[in-house]
């Protein structure tokens, strides 16, 4: 809870009361509607206080910093910056793996070599709670995704996707100034979550990344299904 | 450069004061008026500047009920309107 908002909040609501009290005495309807109207501002910062602010996030963007970085480093020592990412489905859990070969069979999380070349696998417990969707079809998927990178997450203003075959293609349009700036590391958030979102949801057992085009405002990423036994 | 909070408050507050006072002044007398711009204002000061993440639960009620109430004043309105007739 904010406190300096509710402190605010309060007073100006007391203030408002004040105002509108001697509005009636005196039979100014105008008076009354001020205070009206400042009674209602004072409810909007008794609401804000109730919900997080920024700091947060503040403090959440110095840790990701920290890790991108830390995971980029790793990447350039394996010569993985120019990486193909999949995302394997294991017993429980998603693996992020980045390759330069193939996707690997049954990759363990850490580094790893697969014929001849080295992998990093990281694995993934985020959106666990996305359902995976009873019907395939390009209208519910984008609806979906939207659900969860634009209305829960908060990563763009809006996106579109094409499903034809075994291949995703997800434009996203608006991106959140505050993700934007990572969209130029190999290791980033958006591609991340976006690639994870359709694992959840289409419980595939391996996704491949083919593109990834980043630019000023939006973002392209193209994704090849493979589903499994 | 201001936070998104601290930028929704500042042009949130300035907007309503400048058009209460300016109401004021002019002589309005229904205070639904009052509170009818108040809520356009913050709408649009909130949809332009979108300080918080529009699922917080608190938010979002705050939004329906402020829907409800400028919903209400129109309606009202429009009946006096209507009755008036």
């Amino acid at each position: 809870m904010n406190t300096r908002f509710l402190i605010l909040g309060v007073n100006i609501v007391i203030v408002s009361m004040l105002i509108a009290t001697y509005g009636l005495l005196t039979g100014d309807n105008g008076l009354v509607g001020i205070g009206a109207s400042s009674g209602l501002v004072g409810g909007v910062f008794l609401v804000l206080a109730l919900t997080p602010v920024e700091t947060t996030l503040e403090a959440l963007l110095d840790y990701t910093s920290t890790l991108v970085n830390g995971v980029t480093v790793i990447l350039e020592d394996l010569d993985l910056l120019d990486h193909k990412l999949c995302v394997e489905k294991m017993s429980n859990s998603l693996l992020m793996v980045f390759t330069k070969n193939e996707c690997p069979l049954n990759p363990n999380p850490g580094i790893g070599m697969h014929m001849g070349f080295p992998y990093f696998a990281i694995p993934v417990n985020i959106l666990d709670d996305v359902v995976k969707l009873e019907v395939t079809t390009e209208e519910l998927l984008e609806t979906s995704l939207e659900d969860v990178l634009v209305d829960r997450l908060g990563l763009s203003k809006a996106l579109k996707v094409e499903f034809r075959g075994d291949i995703v293609a997800i434009h996203i349009l608006g991106l959140s100034k505050t993700l934007s700036i990572y969209s130029k590391y190999p290791v980033d958030p958006l591609t991340i979550i976006a690639s994870i979102a359709i694992a959840r949801l289409l419980d595939t057992s391996r996704l491949r990344l083919l593109e990834r085009d980043p630019s000023q405002d939006s973002f392209k990423i193209v994704l090849k299904v493979e589903k499994g036994a | 450069m201001l936070r998104k909070i601290n930028l929704f408050i500042l042009v949130y507050i300035s907007m309503v004061s400048a058009l209460n006072l300016s109401m004021f002044l002019l002589g309005e007398n229904r205070i639904d008026a009052y509170i009818a711009t108040n809520i356009l204002v913050y709408f649009v000061s909130f949809t332009v500047i979108r300080p918080v993440n529009r699922s917080e639960r608190a938010i979002n009620a705050l939004n329906a009920f402020l829907i409800i109430l400028f919903i209400g004043i129109a309606i009202l309105r429009a009946y006096e309107a209507i009755i008036q007739r």
